[in-house]
């Protein structure tokens, strides 16, 4: 394997590799029909519930793009820059495909796993929920890897069809902790302080990604023979395991409260 | 096979020549263990009188929270220099020994101290504030004199932003709330952290400060990482971290604060169940 010897010693990138035209296409198509469904979702809701927090997540769920050069230079994801649609460059250049996704996972889901908190889970659905996010997770990423404009690139550990399955709990705590946040807060996000909004994904995204992927992400960039890398995934699993289980824990305990809130005719939702 | 080349691929300026400087390094380590053990002993006191080792895992775990700060590096442009330096470990990069005390220190002794002052159930929003303004002094009263004396550097591709004496302001933020965050989940959450999952508090300060150097820095790590961005775009980045920073210690001190008053309430409550007994 080769490493770049410099200030920080990271595994070489994949070099000469080319973003393929028509998987590109079909990918950025894709996404945009998946993000103008929400869209249409966003407009209903402002229409019906004069409510506009969908529509400030779905930007929120743009912004957090932001957190993708950073996972990809720690965990080592590469997208091909000859012919790439560019959406942003900073650490590396980051395709436009992806932007509807993350303004999908990130922005929408959140939204409707809290829409579901609101009416009333168990711990047991709430891991339903996170079975979801993985179901959407792996069906995105297993067909685009497969198309090649994108790859995990270096040692990576615990892969299924090039795609390293820690990168499931990694990409499961934002959405999820985003959901939980809005249900803790109740109404606080509301008048000016709406604004807050399209900058909660990014945070609860790159907070969960690093936190959780601090493990793999650090024996990806190091010189570690074999067995390490398999440790730090399991690691990294057991993190994300454990964050979503004080999330579902702490989550349906408020479900639970504000629904027998309900059940007396309370006229308030408590907070937590 | 491994090969060393010397391209990199993604957009990570170079840091200045530097060469790790032996005296200030021997003096920093035995500074900062001094503390070290001083909070050692503290802890150890502590769980003789409470029965609790929670100070002792809590300092435990701030040094294996020393695991984020290769990704801070990376992320943030910080040079720790290679020749001459004391290693503790190396994943993207070498991470001297002086660094091991200051994350005991800072990640889990401060934060444990924060801890007990909570458990007092004497928080005020005001006192949380001057808890965190003596924060960002212990946090300054630690780099400047290790920036002065050059153990370490904050690079960029132009002038870093925001930058007293070599440290940028924004860390301030960056390096805080991770601390607050772990205190506030210890506090707020305690019953969650029994049986099994007491092993989970050992990682808390490394999660919690991985997470918030994440969602604060964020802005200014993407800022700092555009090749021939104008200072207008690093500032800007600056800002919006530090804006970030505050709302987060915002919503920690309401979060704490609302748990105190219903610790207060039960406490009330049950001095009042006792007294009618």
């Amino acid at each position: 394997m080769s490493w770049v010897r410099g200030h920080f010693d990271l595994p070489v990138t994949p070099d000469g590799t080319q973003m393929p035209p028509a998987a590109q296409l079909v990918a950025t198509v894709a996404m945009a029909v998946l993000v103008a469904g929400f869209t249409v979702y966003a407009v209903r809701e402002i229409v019906r519930s004069r409510s506009v927090t969908l529509a400030l997540l779905l930007i929120g769920g743009a912004i957090s793009y932001f957190n993708e050069p950073i996972d990809d230079v720690l965990g080592l994801v590469w997208h091909p820059v000859v012919g790439q649609w560019t959406a942003l460059d900073t650490f590396a250049r980051v395709p436009l495909w992806g932007l509807g996704i993350y303004i999908v996972f990130f922005g929408g889901m959140p939204y409707l796993i809290l829409q579901s908190l609101r009416r009333g889970v168990t711990r047991g659905q709430l891991w339903g929920w996170v079975g979801v996010l993985t179901v959407v997770d792996v069906a995105v990423e297993l067909p685009i890897l497969a198309s090649g404009i994108y790859r995990y690139y270096g040692d990576a550990p615990l892969q299924i069809g090039g795609f390293p399955l820690y990168w499931i709990v990694i990409n499961a705590v934002g959405p999820l902790g985003l959901a939980v946040l809005l249900l803790a807060t109740g109404d606080t996000f509301s008048g000016w302080r709406a604004l807050y909004l399209p900058f909660l994904p990014m945070m609860c995204d790159a907070a969960g990604s690093v936190a959780v992927g601090w493990p793999i992400f650090s024996a990806l960039n190091a010189h570690a023979s074999a067995p390490v890398p398999w440790l730090a995934a399991a690691l990294t699993i057991a993190i994300g395991l454990a964050t979503l289980d004080l999330l579902i824990a702490y989550a349906a305990r408020m479900s639970a409260a504000q629904e027998r809130t309900r059940a007396v005719g309370a006229p308030h939702v408590p907070q937590l | 096979m491994t090969m060393f080349q010397s391209k990199a691929q993604f957009n990570i300026p170079t840091p200045p020549q530097m060469v790790f400087p032996r005296t200030p390094q021997t003096v920093a380590e035995i500074v900062l263990w001094m503390v070290v053990v001083a909070f050692v002993a503290f802890a150890v006191r502590q769980w003789r009188r409470t029965g609790s080792p929670l100070g002792l895992v809590l300092l435990a775990g701030g040094g294996i929270a020393l695991f984020n700060e290769p990704l801070d590096d990376i992320l943030g442009l910080v040079h720790h220099p290679r020749p001459g330096q004391d290693v503790v470990f190396e994943t993207m990069g070498p991470i001297p020994h002086w660094g091991l005390p200051t994350y005991i220190i800072f990640f889990g002794g401060i934060a444990y101290v924060l801890l007990l002052e909570l458990r007092r159930l004497i928080f005020t929003p005001r006192a949380f504030w001057i808890g965190i303004a003596i924060t960002f002094v212990a946090d300054l009263l630690i780099e400047l004199p290790l920036l002065h004396f050059r153990l370490y550097t904050y690079f960029g591709y132009g002038q870093v932003p925001m930058s007293i004496g070599g440290f940028p302001l924004y860390w301030l933020f960056i390096n805080t709330t991770g601390p607050i965050l772990c205190v506030a989940i210890l506090f707020a959450a305690p019953g969650y952290f029994t049986g099994w999952r007491a092993a989970l508090v050992l990682f808390l300060p490394l999660v919690t400060d991985a997470g918030c150097s994440a969602a604060v820095g964020l802005p200014v790590y993407n800022a700092l990482h555009v090749p021939g961005a104008p200072a207008w775009v690093t500032w800007a980045g600056a800002f919006v971290s530090c804006a970030i920073g505050l709302a987060i210690l915002d919503a920690l001190a309401r979060w704490i604060y609302s748990h105190t008053l219903k610790m207060r309430r039960a406490a009330e409550l049950a001095d009042q169940l006792q007294e009618q007994g």
